[in-house]
């Protein structure tokens, strides 16, 4: 009896040694990634056959940096969508400087203002600049902002929706917001992460609500209606336009595609035209992507699937996601004709960002275009981004203020300026050291 | 009800004559060791941390400021209130549970079996499975949601205001079971008796409501409501997934709050909202507690309730038997529909997870498009087989520590020599436990298991610190219907006589005893807040792969609905192998 118990305590406490402390000599190197479902699919199969374990950390990712867990959840490699933590002080200490192939643009937001060193290559990248369209519906896209919005109303006017906004998604929102300011008000833009009221108080950032909510006020705009955008997805506004034929735009970045050619109805056709700007503004080209870091605590062994992974040795495994859509690469060994044709001139904007960008500043107007990275993306404090949070919430509020209830002009600036407001005050919160 | 009613005090004549069975001195420290493990668990688990919680929110700043900042916050006041919706919801669903009990008195043994079936399936349903199915359901498209297509107008349940209706349903459809369980247990061992002798006297059915049937029926229905209330004080993982993103602002709860902006709020203001968690929590089971001072049985007086039936005597289908006549049709149609209606959710699910995941983002389970594509996809590349298989290891392990040091606990309560006092306190230190949410843990726990967190069990003694005083709960009030016998004190030396003791107990209430054990394990099973809260480096745990794949509903619900499929299977088959078992586990706890 005796024996049995201690046989069995021991037998209890080597599984769970063995559950605690992944020992093996040759453990598969760990990569976190923040993707989820189709996306995460895609990269494990990337992956497979490799001695590499990915799981997903979500919204944790930057938690999961910045803290020492068990050795068994440590990752080894981390695949990260916001290059503000790369940046970040705390988590650099313990990221490995890496060889970077990157253009400028994209290698300044991964160095340290200290160390001039870049921690993160970039992996995957996304166009967030775009609208896409039915060209049956569309004869021919607007030529700006102004265009655009004409173009809403007398569709809108006419009974026939012209747009489905994925209101229940905040991010989607957000980029609506960031493509018009960034268009409006290229160097602050720049500037809004670092969290300034100032900044953030400036009337050009007010005059960006004051534009959105001119558009989403027009009555009819989305099928259904304000409130029922409010439990729209992303996917659901694709399937919207692309399937139903509810509306004939939908604004969304380059990783719609592959959704558009899931689900669109057999024969119908799918176009972007450039997320317009107004007249005397430099179209705008907000970019999001995700930056593979390597631990230090994993050693050549991280930096050299970093190299692995980005070089273009993984061509061949890469080509298929790349083929099927929402995957675009700075390199990779990636071509042109790895894309689809809708998306193939997108990869290749971002690609040759690199030799234009190489000779000015980051966010270089040398393409004629205003480049910026994703704003939502770099915020902390009272305006980070999530469900019911921050900018999210701002906008969403903004949304349902204008779109849901017949509004007039004169309503919807004063809720654009209430939106405003609450930005700034957001903003403020931080500065206070709160 | 009032102490000074006749009545009441004939609804608890039992009283045990015997000689007390105590043994001061020696035995009693051995009933404080019986006591050690749970304790020991309890205060490394939940005191401790709570502890430091409470030191965390008074800190920093100073003094109160990180309370009134948290309690001057629209957001946070916003969560608060909706959490004391859910917990008014709450008393909705038992009292829901006992009409519905009250409803199964008539209909024949057939029909009550399957009632009972569809009724408790969804307790044992995770709140993540539950919020897919209702959003599958209200989707707001009336060519994909069950409820639109019925309709001649379209209406946006998943909208502002509406969206109160699908998670209330959910939350009903989930917990109405377990109170109709208990209510149907507590019904038939009604003392008939009393209440004949009650008409008697004249006293009307009100009268006889508040003096009979209510004390009879709390000592049982206690537990119950105490499970329900926690389950709303605790409501997370159903808002979290049963709601669009812009509506989760208005159906905010505090947990979910906690969860979201704890990095925005800072370390003292996040645990100065997780301690007004706690507080609103702990008050509710005060409440309940309160009732158990007064109604539940002390141990001092081992309960004999219900009343053991003399052998072949009347018991409750019998008696409805013979009143029923022409009342029973109806009662049985409305049972019948009770049942169809309970069960639809999982034909809903079952129906959708065997259809093709393009059939079901573009078309509604009604249109056909049947397949195991959307198995396929649920299961490709064996990733979420692997978290099955990691949140059942997990499962188990806190079974076993939640089972081994509350039978022990459970049985210093009841059957070991402790002090009245001692059982008194720890009993009603073990109701306040029962309730504590994880966030008011989380962050003290994430700092002392920092370096091992993320692995496949670290997680399971977290998990049974949280659970044992719940299932502490259940194993006394099974312990104390063993009776005694006379004498415990034997001729056999002392040693044996003991440990005979604890197992003829554990044997008489085997039925606790394996409830505790499946309540554990499904619960784990089930748990998403844990494993949000602490695991989330690893995200091995089935609900939380569920939750990754949850962001775009319309194009992931044929994925999510395989995954509710085999999320649900496995508690759906302890539930039905163990069935009878747990009933009486969960009322009377032993075997009768």
């Amino acid at each position: 009896m005796r024996m049995n118990r201690r046989r069995a305590l021991a037998a209890l406490s080597g599984l769970a040694a063995a559950g605690l402390t992944g020992c093996s000599a040759e453990r598969p190197l760990r990569v976190a990634v923040v993707w989820s479902g189709w996306e995460l699919a895609r990269f494990r199969r990337v992956l497979e056959g490799e001695p590499v374990t990915v799981y997903s950390a979500g919204n944790d990712i930057a938690a999961l940096l910045r803290k020492p867990v068990a050795p068994a959840a440590t990752p080894d490699v981390a695949i990260v969508p916001q290059p503000g933590l790369i940046r970040d002080p705390e988590i650099r200490s313990r990221l490995q400087p890496l060889t970077s192939q990157d253009p400028s643009f994209w290698r300044d937001l991964v160095t340290g203002p200290g160390d001039g060193q870049a921690k993160g290559v970039w992996f995957k990248v996304a166009h967030k600049s775009l609208v896409w369209y039915r060209p049956e519906a569309v004869a021919s896209p607007p030529t700006g902002w102004e265009a655009w919005w004409a173009l809403c109303r007398d569709r809108a006017a006419s009974g026939r929706p012209p747009l489905s906004v994925p209101a229940a998604d905040g991010w989607a929102l957000t980029d609506w917001f960031e493509n018009v300011l960034l268009g409006h008000a290229p160097d602050l833009y720049g500037r809004l992460h670092l969290l300034d009221p100032a900044d953030w108080g400036d009337e050009r950032v007010a005059q960006a609500f004051i534009r959105l909510a001119c558009l989403w006020s027009i009555p009819g705009l989305v099928p259904g209606g304000g409130r029922r955008a409010l439990v729209t997805q992303f996917h659901d506004a694709i399937l919207d336009v692309f399937r139903y034929g509810r509306a004939d735009m939908v604004a969304g970045p380059d990783f719609a595609w592959p959704v558009i050619d899931r689900y669109r109805s057999p024969g119908r056709e799918a176009r972007w035209f450039r997320f317009p700007c107004s007249a005397g503004e430099r179209p705008p080209l907000l970019v999001g992507g995700d930056a593979v870091v390597a631990l230090a605590s994993s050693e050549e062994r991280g930096e050299r699937f970093v190299a692995r992974l980005t070089g273009g040795e993984m061509r061949e495994r890469l080509a298929p996601w790349a083929r099927a859509g929402g995957f675009l690469s700075l390199g990779a060994g990636l071509r042109d004709d790895d894309y689809p044709a809708p998306v193939r001139p997108l990869a290749r904007e971002l690609r040759e960002l690199r030799g234009l960008a190489e000779s000015g500043k980051p966010g270089a107007q040398a393409t004629g275009r205003s480049i910026a990275f994703d704003l939502s993306d770099q915020l902390g404090g009272a305006l980070a981004g999530g469900d019911g949070q921050g900018l999210w919430r701002i906008l969403t509020d903004l949304f349902a203020a204008v779109a849901v209830d017949p509004c007039p002009p004169g309503k919807a600036e004063e809720a654009a300026r209430t939106a405003h407001a609450a930005a700034v005050e957001a903003a403020a919160s931080r500065a206070d050291g709160s | 009800m009032s102490r000074d009613d006749a009545f009441l005090f004939e609804a608890a004549p039992y009283h045990d004559m015997r000689a007390p069975a105590k043994s001061p001195g020696r035995g009693r420290w051995k009933a404080w060791l019986l006591l050690l493990p749970a304790a020991g668990l309890v205060v490394a688990g939940l005191l401790v941390p709570l502890a430091a919680t409470v030191v965390t929110s008074l800190t920093g700043k100073g003094g109160l400021d990180a309370y009134r900042d948290v309690v001057n916050d629209a957001q946070v006041r916003t969560a608060l209130r909706n959490n004391a919706d859910w917990l008014g919801l709450a008393l909705v669903v038992c009292a829901l549970g006992l009409g519905l009990a009250w409803l199964a008195r008539g209909v024949g043994p057939r029909l009550r079996r399957l009632l009972v079936v569809a009724l408790t399936l969804p307790t044992v349903t995770s709140p993540l499975t539950a919020g897919v199915i209702f959003r599958m359901i209200f989707a707001p498209d009336p060519g994909l949601g069950t409820v639109n297509a019925l309709l001649p107008e379209p209406v946006l349940f998943t909208g502002r205001g509406w969206i109160w209706l699908v998670l209330g349903l959910a939350f009903a459809w989930q917990w109405t079971g377990l109170a109709f369980l208990v209510f149907h247990v507590g019904l038939a061992n009604l003392p008939e008796d009393l209440l004949r002798v009650a008409g008697a006297f004249g006293a009307g059915p009100l009268r006889r409501l508040r003096a009979v049937t209510a004390p009879a029926l709390f000592p049982t229905a206690a537990v119950a409501l105490l499970i329900v209330l926690t389950a709303a004080a605790r409501v997370f993982d159903l808002v979290l997934v049963g709601a669009p993103g812009s509506v989760q602002p208005e159906v905010d709860v505090a947990g979910l709050l906690w969860w979201r902006r704890r990095t925005v709020l800072g370390d003292e203001r996040a645990a100065a909202l997780a301690v007004l968690l706690t507080v609103t929590a702990v008050a509710v089971a005060l409440v309940v507690l309160g009732r158990l001072r007064q109604d539940w049985p002390h141990a001092e007086r081992p309960w004999r309730w219900p009343p053991q039936p003399a052998p072949g005597g009347p018991r409750g289908p019998r008696r409805t038997a013979a009143g029923a006549g022409d009342a029973r049709w109806p009662r049985r149609v409305a049972a019948g529909a009770v049942t169809g209606l309970w069960a639809f959710p999982f034909v809903v699910l079952l129906l959708t997870s065997f259809r093709s995941p393009d059939a079901v983002a573009t078309s509604g389970w009604w249109t056909g498009g049947y397949g195991a594509g959307s198995y396929g996809e649920a299961l490709d590349g064996g990733f979420f087989a692997d978290a099955l298989w990691a949140t059942a290891q997990r499962g188990l392990l806190a079974a076993l520590l939640v089972v081994v040091p509350a039978v022990m606990a459970a049985y210093a309560l009841t059957h070991a020599a402790l002090p009245r006092r001692a059982r008194r306190a720890a009993t009603a230190a073990a109701v306040v436990l029962a309730v504590l949410p994880p966030q008011a843990l989380a962050a003290p726990l994430g700092w002392a298991l920092g370096g091992v967190l993320g692995s496949t069990l670290a997680l399971s003694p977290v998990h049974a610190a949280l659970l044992l005083p719940l299932g502490v709960l259940l194993l006394r009030n099974a312990f104390m219907s063993v009776p005694r016998p006379p004498v415990t004190r034997p001729v056999a030396p002392r040693r044996t006589a003991r440990r005979s003791a604890l197992a003829r107990v554990v044997g008489e209430a085997a039925p606790a005893v394996a409830t505790v054990a499946v309540l554990s394990f499904v619960l784990v099973w089930n748990d998403l807040v844990v494993s949000l809260l602490l695991n989330w480096p690893a995200a091995d745990q089935a609900p939380l792969t569920m939750r990754q794949a949850s962001r775009y509903f319309t194009t992931s619900a044929g994925e999510l609905a395989a995954q509710g499929v085999l999320m649900t299977a496995v508690p759906a088959v302890l539930l039905l192998v163990t069935g009878g078992w747990l009933v009486r586990g969960l009322t009377q706890g032993v075997r009768r």
